[in-house]
């Protein structure tokens, strides 16, 4: 065969749908043809990275709302456990969290099915929150584990640049909470703007006495898309509606001090969340 | 990062609140079917439950995320309300596919003006040439998104969901002879959009 024959029958020969006679002849020809054998090293390559993507996890809602369009028939009670209500999923999401009710009384009414960010959406094109939904995956899987590695590729996504707390109050003509002191056993490691879809963004590298880092991100703009479909606890904690996720065997949480939205990343239990809510708690009103 | 699950995933594998997949047996599937077209809604939830998965992973990245889980509810009403006419000669797992890729090309054609004109207004921000640092990822998330949809289609059932020239053209309804060539050409304008991304292997 030549090699426009053998070209023509690449992805056959790579997704092994050839007949093994048909086969053997184009392996032949890959012997003595390096351009036809880079090409399929391509299609290779290309396989490789498609086994990379990570699935989409499934909206909560949606075979709620299917169901309504469906004709508002009840869900069998019986039925698969993938969907609950949401106070389901929320009570056994519950169960796991580390600490008691004490700090954190549960709302009654959660909402665990709106963490696509409808709202942030309505503004924007899907393409820029969806990579950034994307970039935030993994930066919260990674950051427990590498919080050096996640948080360098946070940086060289959003040209991240290192600055001084005083800088940051100018650049962005509000004081960031942690300028104001951090809870008690915390230190500034680092503070860097980011320049995200929805807005300019400080972020906090705070350090604990057991060397344990967390980051804070504020920012004017509420964006639950960072978060993308991870189930979602919505709960009080020092009085102030907060939304807790885990990620990466840590917590992640997001709560409104005054007008500026912060989250929290990295936190090991919900002590540590509430520490900060509280600590935070009416700074950022003035 | 989550650990990357097996792709070859069976058309049909039923996601038990997202553990092992369970893969129903022909019988199985055409008690679940039969049921649905009597309108029976726990079957029609077992349906759900066991396609979810698929069809939702390939409405995202040929509608992209915004619209997906309004397609993706097209797609199971669409299934439903046709499930009279599945005949049964070709397996359900294939079946519920071509809706969904039927679905989200009408979706595409529809919001096609819409879209063409913001993505005029958003010039390509980071074009990174030579900038490593920029995931696999989303290198070809991003590449995806510039296939045209058909080509997108066919690619996504090969890579992502492993299904064979025969699956594939049963879903596509395009002579089994195609499907090579068409996937020749998918996978070269891919690699195309990746080098011009800034993507080295
Ligand atoms: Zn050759």
């Amino acid at each position: 065969m030549n090699c426009s024959e053998i070209q023509e029958r690449l992805s056959s020969y790579h997704d092994g749908e050839l007949s093994s006679d048909v086969a053997g002849q184009v392996t032949a020809h890959f012997a003595g043809c390096s351009t036809c054998a880079k090409e399929l090293t391509s299609f290779e390559q290309l396989s490789e990275l498609s086994c990379q993507l990570v699935d989409p996890q499934v909206p909560n809602h949606l075979w709620v709302e299917l169901q309504s369009k469906l004709g508002g028939s009840t869900v069998p009670k019986n039925s698969l456990p993938a969907d609950q209500p949401a106070s389901f999923a929320t009570a056994s999401f519950a169960k796991n969290l580390p600490i008691s009710g004490r700090l954190f009384a549960l709302a009654a009414t959660v909402l665990i099915a709106c963490g696509i960010g409808t709202i942030a959406y309505q503004a924007w094109y899907s393409v820029e929150y969806e990579h950034l939904a994307i970039n935030f995956a993994n930066y919260l899987e990674k950051f427990p584990e590498q919080p050096d590695v996640a948080q360098q590729l946070l940086l060289a996504k959003y040209d991240g640049q290192p600055i001084t707390l005083t800088e940051a109050t100018k650049r962005l003509g509000y004081e960031p909470l942690a300028a104001k002191g951090l809870p008690p056993g915390y230190s500034v490691a680092e503070v860097h703007l980011l320049k995200m879809p929805c807005c300019t963004c400080a972020q906090i590298l705070c350090i604990n006495e057991a060397g344990n880092t967390v980051a804070i991100f504020e920012h004017v703009v509420d964006q639950p898309v960072w978060f993308g479909d991870r189930p979602t606890e919505d709960c009080i904690c020092h009085g102030v509606p907060t939304s807790i996720r885990r990620a990466g065997g840590r917590l992640a949480a997001t709560w409104k001090e005054g007008k500026r939205h912060i989250t929290l990343i990295g936190a090991t239990d919900l002590e540590e969340v509430a520490e900060f809510i509280g600590h935070f708690k009416g700074v950022g009103s003035g | 990062m989550e650990s990357a699950s097996p792709r070859r995933i069976a058309p049909l594998a039923a996601s038990n609140s997202g553990e092992e997949a369970v893969v129903w047996t022909d019988e199985e599937a055409a008690e679940v079917v039969e049921a649905c077209k009597s309108g029976d809604p726990l079957a029609q939830r077992r349906l759900y439950d066991a396609s979810q998965k698929n069809v939702y992973r390939l409405v995202v990245r040929m509608v992209g995320l915004q619209d997906a889980a309004d397609v993706t509810q097209q797609v199971f009403l669409q299934a439903f309300r046709k499930i009279g006419q599945f005949s049964g000669r070709s397996q359900f797992g294939t079946w519920i596919y071509r809706v969904a890729v039927n679905e989200s090309l009408q979706h595409l054609r529809k919001v096609k003006r819409s879209r063409m004109q913001l993505l005029e207004q958003e010039p390509m921000d980071s074009a990174p040439s030579g900038h490593a640092s920029i995931e696999d990822q989303e290198v070809l998330e991003r590449a995806l998104a510039q296939l045209e949809p058909d080509l997108r289609s066919i690619f996504l059932l090969r890579e992502i969901d492993g299904l064979s020239y025969d699956a594939i053209a049963d879903v596509l309804e395009i002579p089994a002879g195609t499907v090579g060539s068409r996937l020749n050409r998918a996978r070269r304008e891919l690699k195309q959009y990746l080098t011009e991304l800034g993507w080295e292997p």
